[in-house]
């Protein structure tokens, strides 16, 4: 059986059409669909009725913009209304389940050749990939071109082949200019190794991150950034190139130089702080003051005019001065009359510029009075006024410049605080000056008062011994021997409260001789057989070299106090042991009770001002006794200590050395 | 012939106290409040022992002490200094003085010393 030519040929074209990869259907007169290829029914996500469907198999249509078609109207049914149809149309397919294709539709009529409609076909091409690289390719391009930073891209002979708007914004150049230009139009010739380098790590396939560098730009300014290098492949992985990512550091350079400063100023700030707090020496803490003022202000020389008062209590005025991070003077009084530093702030509260010195010969004269001929020529000045909390000008600062251009850049805030701190500064001066004033009265009276309190006591002791002579009885004797003893107590009190002014104004005075210690001691324990009727006191080692050179009264004191101490505090023993012990270079003294001991915490404290072990409030006294012993055996050049355990007793000890050195006698 | 002796001291009570003493013991105390009115009465005599007491109100004993130590018709006659500033104590030691009382004192203390001065 042979088929015909039109058969032949009419089965290749069904099959043409049924095979392509491109959707296509027909449709009869009527629009009714005729026949599809798989190609369509993939497109549509469906396999709609033949002859059942009118126009098209889609699903659902929408416009490019978003908006539904119906199918009446799609492109189909308006060609074969005889309706404008534009070429390449497009419309957006929607499959049932909710995919959205973009498609170009290209409906045409078949007529005969009476101009009869014989029905239609179309064809839908997928351009969905096709748009999507296309606003990829858009949207990459606009972040390249809007990007801050420079985008460039290099072959591996570094020549440029791509220049974003951010590059021509950096370097200078436009696109135009540059691209074909080799890479190296835009590195100081000292670096140009610098790019072999980065050529050599490209081309072995390695990333250079955030490299910081120094480029060229098209005006010949140097300017620092930070490179980000990535390689370019092809399609196949081969390095074609490389892509650069370069930002202008400039700023951020100049933020981390500004960060420094700052920081450099704060330590200042927290240095002068720091000598302020810890010193109370002013002369000493203005001139630490300016001269780092005057190093941070880079100014050539530096004065600081302050008031304090002198060791007479009058108010003069002092200076303190700098030159060129070298303090060349000490701080001195000067004989100026501050009625000119007043005169420079009289009409402002802040800070004065003096932009040109010959129009101020009178703050000129201030450096050459206080600098003289070793000055170097000042031409710009800086004065700074240092106020009291009060408001009241206290002194001021004075930086003297040789050029402009660091004097305009010199930081007032800076300098504003620093004259605050050296107001405090002064304040506090003035206020130790007022207590140490105080202080000294308050000594002054405690020595006229102890002084006041003896005189009455001595008539008061002197009658009491007439009467003890007198025939007097039993209960008489008794509380006349009381009232003698508490007289006593009264008067060791005093003298305490008298030894610790002195010691506080500094006024102990020692009076050294040389006498033998054994027989001191050997004198004082006697005394205490008269007067203690509950305690022993024994004495061992008594026979050797005992002669020291010290305040024979002074040490008496001490013994005096240890072994009262020693008896006060053991009620419930009765005895004392005192030994001695001498080298060659020192003798010491022991006291050994059998008393109720003492803390470690006790024994910590026990040599404090008016420390009182707790729990002995029958223990009476002002807890000076040992204060007092501490500061005559230091002053002896010596050492006190005590060891104790809790209820088996304590053994207090000194020594001191036998000779005095020169500069204490 | 009761043996004289002066004493300057400007608290009445203590120039009382140490005339009681003075007299029981059989002196014949002469008593002076301050300087001026030792200076002007205190020559007519020439006590066999002077008793003077540092801090005086128009003065220093210490200078009295001197100015009787250095004269010639004076400086064998035995002074005791007395003052309740025990730091005087070393004071009294660089001078000519004889002795030095600390206030308050114990009356037999005083005694001992105002009969040690006297050779008693």
């Amino acid at each position: 059986m042979s088929s015909t030519r039109a058969e032949i040929d009419n089965r290749l074209f069904r099959d043409l059409f049924l095979a392509s990869p491109v959707a296509g259907y027909l449709c009869d007169k009527e629009g009714y669909l005729l026949a599809y290829n798989d190609a369509a029914a993939a497109l549509w996500g469906r396999r709609p009725e033949i002859g059942k469907e009118q126009w098209c198999g889609s699903f659902a249509i929408y416009g490019t913009d978003g908006q539904p078609v119906s199918l009446d109207t799609c492109p189909m049914a308006r060609a074969m209304r005889g309706m404008e149809v534009k070429e390449r149309e497009e419309i957006i397919v929607e499959t049932p389940d909710g995919r959205r294709r973009n498609v170009l539709v290209y409906p045409r009529t078949i007529k005969n050749h009476e101009g009869e409609l014989l029905g239609a076909h179309n064809t839908l091409i997928d351009i969905t990939d096709y748009k999507r690289q296309e606003e990829k390719h858009v949207m990459l391009s606009e972040i390249v071109q809007s990007s801050d930073d420079a985008i460039v891209s290099k072959n591996l002979n570094g020549i440029i082949t791509s220049w974003n708007a951010g590059a021509q914004r950096i370097f200078g150049y436009t696109e135009d200019e540059i691209v074909g230009k080799p890479i190296n139009t835009l590195i100081p010739p000292y670096l140009t190794s610098e790019e072999i380098m980065i050529i050599g790590e490209i081309k072995e396939g390695r990333k250079i991150d955030h490299y910081q560098t120094i480029r060229l730009t098209k005006s010949g300014k140097e300017i620092p950034i930070s490179l980000t290098i990535s390689p370019m492949r092809n399609k196949q992985g081969q390095i074609i190139g490389a892509s650069k990512i370069a930002r202008d550091i400039s700023e951020k350079v100049q933020r981390e130089q500004t960060i420094q400063f700052h920081a450099q100023k704060l330590e200042t700030l927290h240095a002068i702080g720091k000598v302020i707090s810890e010193k109370l020496d002013t002369p000493a803490i203005i001139q630490t003051v300016i001269d780092s003022t005057t190093h941070l202000a880079a100014a050539n020389v530096g004065l600081c005019f302050y008031r304090v008062s002198d060791e007479q209590g009058n108010s003069v005025l002092s200076v303190a001065a700098t030159r060129q991070g070298e303090r060349f003077k000490e701080s001195r009084d000067v004989y100026l009359d501050d009625g000119a530093i007043h005169a420079i702030f009289s009409g402002s509260e802040d800070i004065v510029k003096f932009e040109d010195m010959c129009k101020a010969p009178h703050v000129l004269s201030l450096f050459e009075a206080t600098v003289g001929i070793k000055s170097p020529r000042i031409r710009h000045c800086l004065a700074i006024p240092i106020r009291s909390s009060d408001g009241l000008l206290i002194g001021a600062m004075f930086f003297g410049y040789t050029q402009s251009d660091v004097f305009s850049t010199a930081d007032e805030d800076m300098m504003r605080s620093i004259a605050l701190l050296v107001a405090v500064t002064l304040d506090n001066a003035r206020l130790l000056e007022q207590v140490n004033a105080l202080n000294l009265k308050k000594n002054e009276f405690i020595a006229l008062a102890s002084h006041e309190l003896k005189t009455p006591l001595t008539t008061v002791k002197g009658y009491l011994q007439i009467l003890e002579r007198a025939e007097i009885d039993r209960i008489g004797r008794r509380f006349l021997t009381k009232a003698l003893k508490q007289l006593e107590r009264i008067n060791s009190l005093i003298a305490e409260l008298l030894d610790i002014s002195k010691i506080e104004a500094g006024k102990l005075s020692f009076h050294f001789e040389t006498f033998d210690l054994s027989e001191l001691v050997l004198d004082i324990v006697e005394t205490f057989h008269f007067s203690s009727q509950t305690h022993t006191i024994f004495v061992n080692n008594i026979h050797g070299d005992y002669t020291v050179e010290a305040d024979r009264q002074r040490i008496e004191q001490v013994i005096i106090n240890l072994i009262t101490n020693a008896i006060k505090y053991s009620p419930d023993a009765n005895k004392v042991t005192v030994t001695l012990e001498s080298s060659p270079a020192e003798v010491s003294v022991q006291v050994i009770d059998e008393g109720m001991g003492l803390s470690r915490e006790q024994q910590d404290r026990v040599f404090t001002r008016f420390y009182q072990v707790e729990g002995t409030s029958k223990m009476t006294g002002l807890g000076l006794g040992l204060y007092l012993s501490k500061e005559i055996v230091e002053r002896h050049g010596g050492h006190i200590g005590v060891n104790s355990q809790l209820g088996k007793g304590s053994t207090f000890y000194f020594s001191i050395p036998r000779k005095q050195a020169e500069s204490d006698l | 012939m009761k043996k004289a002796i002066h004493v300057l001291e400007d608290d009445a009570d203590i120039s009382e106290l140490i005339a009681f003493l003075l007299a029981e013991s059989g002196y014949e105390a002469s008593i002076f409040n301050n300087i001026a009115s030792f200076k002007q009465h205190g020559g007519k005599s020439v006590p066999a022992l002077l008793i003077i007491d540092i801090m005086l109100p128009d003065g220093n004993g210490l200078d009295i002490c001197n100015a009787w130590k250095t004269d010639p018709a004076t400086k064998h006659i035995p002074i005791l200094l007395m003052s309740a500033y025990d730091d005087y104590r070393h004071d009294v030691r660089a001078s000519k003085a004889n002795g030095f009382i600390s206030k308050p004192f114990d009356i037999e203390v005083f005694m001992d010393e105002v009969g040690r001065q006297l050779g008693a």
